[in-house]
């Protein structure tokens, strides 16, 4: 970890100067950098049979082995450079056989799970912001800025000899928008893709894939703003599945994904009365996270700027999505990623950011809690709360916090924390619209015109 | 089709809400606002994109490109004002069967399609409304859709950079009951495309009803349009080269692009491209010949498609290619079923 808050530093110091140059136009730059240096939301991912967690903030990836109740060192790839910027990120995929990292410094990652070696560091042209692995583990797909998703083959048996010359390969694109989610479909037949252009795509994953998956299966068109998040659930009995999907319009939707049908829809934010000021209008806050367990009997539902989660429940046959139970945790807790454990049954979640302005300390502090006890009939949520465990009865306890949350005890941090994280993934999904000026400033200073 | 070869000199513009400039004499239950939010319309309700966002609208009635251009008009405030009444009296003459003059709705050559533009997009093919776009066909009283057992009409043709809407003005005469739909992502030459086929209805009674145009990025939005395998011809003709290998993406014909036309094609759709420029032409029959669900249609075949005639000399663009006695390059495909090998 030593190694990559140096880089970290390294790029500071670079770029400091870069800003002073620019003269006239500082005040403007300054106010866009604080604009769009966005604070990153920390990330966490969990082991599908839960054996190791891990959290990502800013550049670093941190590790816990719960099966043995211990810390865990990345030994990173000796030949390819390290994260140096926000890991935006982190997937385990179902198998457990890897974990892929990938963020704003444009790499992607493959950590092998039992030796903690980085097998892979694939360079990407844009930055990334998602990244998947295929159900047999023989593939990482992951999507760049211009919104272009790149498959890398993971064959292990070659591996060593064709090492060189397996490169990603471009297999489809959503034209100039950023991929928000990616993930392959519980029968791997499909890979799903939501964009901040609120468009989720099921492309049919070809027999192979590394010629470019070409044939869309079909559109969910529905949100009225970026789909922030999305996951696959199959109840027993159903043949394909079905698609949830959370959005910055407030809502969640259930979606047969083969066919594009919406099936059904709810209004999180407006049932769960959480009208807020968001700039210029008054308006429902987006949903930022969801998870569902694989049967689709756990629904759980982030929302920006509230400070706990949401559990639904999805009447299949019917086609009803409803809100079951709002489980509010203290009033500075606004989770900012979360992971469903199937095996355990347990949730996850993470505050944290990195790139925080108030922030002066160069460690970066989250904070974790889980939360246990769910019903298996969400409907029968009255007088039966899902838990929120307490620190000493996390898996792993104080060893885990500790190690994951930067420090075992975060709570001087976490009124500054809360007000950043509160925003942030709204800033970092919408569109930008800036002023005529500001336009004008930013085309001075293209890339292009430099040049000349 | 972008306007490459014409002039680029930027007049002032004229401001106009296009419900009332579209719709002058419409039924009350047309001219009600839209149920939906971000329905398409030609009222001038404020567009989706900033109501989802929460942004007011500067102009309103103004689409971005016309507001790039408020700078330019500020310094001639004298000849904006002459002009708009100008524009004005061209409306009223198209209502009344005269056709837009060209010289009125002079826009940009190019247009970035990359930009997030704000205008109002169906948010889904669904809500796309088939009512103000083919009055014709969907009475306003009859609900909208076609009567009872028929499946509802839907747009078969769509002519993608439809440019000044040459094509579809072409086509309309020869496919009389298809409904065709031209989309141009530049607001003023959308303007004059509507303003065209108004007028050729009013003219020609009966005529010109299946044909309509949309103001959108079809690079972007195609699929809030047209279902999966809606349509059976897709025209590019006279795409903007985009010279720049830089600038390639930005290029409407590319291989992820060919993705979503196959999604919105029905198998044995066909695909027709063509361009004056040689190395556009390459990149675009290349494109075709190395996606899987296109295959080239054969020679013959496009002799006695009455279609491929058009290509060349239907739109402004092509035919003043061939008043310059200038080359064209054609790419004509079938949308095929995959093979798994």
């Amino acid at each position: 970890m030593e190694e990559t808050t140096e880089i970290v530093s390294d790029g500071g110091d670079e770029a400091a100067p870069a800003a002073v140059t620019m003269d006239v136009e500082n005040g403007l730059i300054e106010e866009e950098k604080n604009m769009d240096g966005e604070v990153a939301p920390a990330l966490i991912s969990i082991h599908p049979f839960e054996k190791s967690v891990v959290v990502a903030v800013g550049s670093e990836l941190r590790l816990f082995n719960l099966e043995g109740n211990c810390s865990v060192s990345l030994i990173d790839d000796p030949s390819g450079p390290s994260h140096s910027d926000a890991i935006r990120s982190i997937n385990f995929g179902p198998s457990g056989k890897f974990l892929a990292s990938a963020g704003d410094d444009k790499l992607v990652k493959i950590w092998e799970t039992s030796s903690w070696h980085c097998i892979r560091t694939v360079s990407a042209d844009k930055r990334v912001s998602a990244v998947a692995i295929s159900h047999s583990g023989q593939y990482v797909a992951f999507a760049d800025k211009f919104g272009v998703v790149w498959l890398v083959g993971l064959d292990e048996d070659d591996a060593k000899q064709t090492k060189v010359d397996k490169k990603a390969v471009p297999i489809l694109g959503h034209y100039c928008s950023i991929i928000t989610r990616l993930e392959f479909s519980p029968d791997e037949r499909f890979i799903a893709s939501a964009n901040r252009d609120f468009k989720i795509r099921i492309t049919v994953f070809p027999k192979q894939p590394l010629k470019g998956a070409h044939e869309i299966q079909s559109f969910c068109l529905g949100h009225k703003d970026f789909v922030s998040c999305f996951a696959f659930a199959c109840p027993p009995g159903c043949a394909h599945g079905f698609l949830f999907s959370g959005s910055g319009d407030s809502t969640v939707r259930l979606w047969d994904f083969i066919s594009g049908l919406l099936l059904a829809t709810c209004e999180v934010g407006a049932k769960v009365g959480l009208l807020q000021y968001n700039g210029t209008e008054d308006g429902y806050p987006p949903v930022t996270d969801l998870c569902v367990s694989s049967d689709g009997s756990i629904i759980a539902i982030a929302i920006q700027s509230l400070h706990g989660i949401v559990l639904l429940s999805c009447g299949f046959s019917d086609r009803t999505l409803s809100v079951a139970k709002v489980v509010t945790l203290e009033d500075n807790y606004f989770p900012t990623s979360m992971v469903l454990s199937f095996s355990k049954q347990r949730l996850w979640m993470v505050m944290g950011a990195s790139n925080l302005p108030t922030l002066s300390t160069t460690q970066l502090p989250t904070r974790i809690r889980v939360m246990s006890g769910f019903h298996k009939d969400p409907s029968d949520y009255n007088g039966h709360d899902p838990i929120t465990l307490e620190d000493n009865e996390i898996p792993g306890g104080k060893k885990l916090l500790s190690e994951l949350q930067g420090s075992s005890d975060v709570t001087m941090e976490e009124a500054a924390l809360a007000a950043a994280v509160k925003s942030s993934m709204r800033n970092m999904l919408i569109k930008k619209e800036y002023a005529l000026e500001r336009r004008e400033m930013r085309k001075r200073n293209r890339n292009d015109r430099k040049r000349r | 089709m972008l306007n490459r070869l014409d002039s680029a000199a930027i007049l002032p513009p004229f401001f106009f809400f296009n419900g009332i400039l579209y719709e002058p004499n419409r039924s009350s239950s047309a001219s009600k606002p839209p149920p939906t939010l971000g329905r398409v319309s030609f009222l001038p309700v404020p567009d989706r994109g900033r109501v989802a966002r929460g942004i007011p609208r500067r102009h309103p009635g103004n689409h971005s490109l016309s507001s790039a251009l408020t700078t330019a008009s500020q310094n001639r405030p004298r000849s904006t004002v002459a002009m708009s009444s100008n524009a004005d009296t061209a409306q009223a003459k198209s209502r009344s069967g005269r056709l837009p003059r060209k010289r009125f709705y002079r826009a940009r050559a190019h247009s970035n399609p990359l930009s997030d533009s704000h205008f109002p997009i169906p948010i889904s093919p669904a809500d796309f409304d088939y009512c103000h776009h083919y009055p014709y066909f969907f009475a306003p009283g009859s609900g909208g859709r076609s009567d009872g057992d028929a499946p509802p009409r839907k747009v078969r043709f769509a002519d993608i950079g439809c440019g000044f809407g040459g094509l579809l003005v072409g086509l309309s005469p020869l496919f009389p009951d298809t409904l065709m739909l031209g989309m141009e992502l530049r607001d003023k030459v959308t303007e004059y495309v509507k303003e065209r086929i108004l007028a050729l209805r009013a003219s020609n009674p009966g005529h010109y009803e299946n044909i309509s145009v949309v103001r959108t990025n079809s690079m972007k939005y195609l699929p809030n349009y047209f279902e999966k395998g809606q349509l059976s011809k897709m025209f590019f003709l006279f795409p903007d080269p985009h010279f720049k290998e830089k600038n390639h993406r930005r290029r409407v014909i590319s291989l992820q692009l060919l993705d979503e036309y196959a999604y919105a094609l029905e198998v044995g759709g066909i695909i027709y491209t063509i361009t004056d420029v040689e190395d556009l032409g390459d990149w675009m029959r290349s494109c075709l010949e190395d996606h899987p669900l296109f295959g080239a249609v054969p020679e013959e075949e496009l002799e006695l498609d009455p279609v491929v005639k058009l290509l060349s000399s239907a739109t402004e663009e092509g035919q003043k290619v061939a008043r310059n006695g200038g080359q064209t390059f054609r790419a004509v495909y079938r949308r095929i079923k995959l093979e798994e090998e």
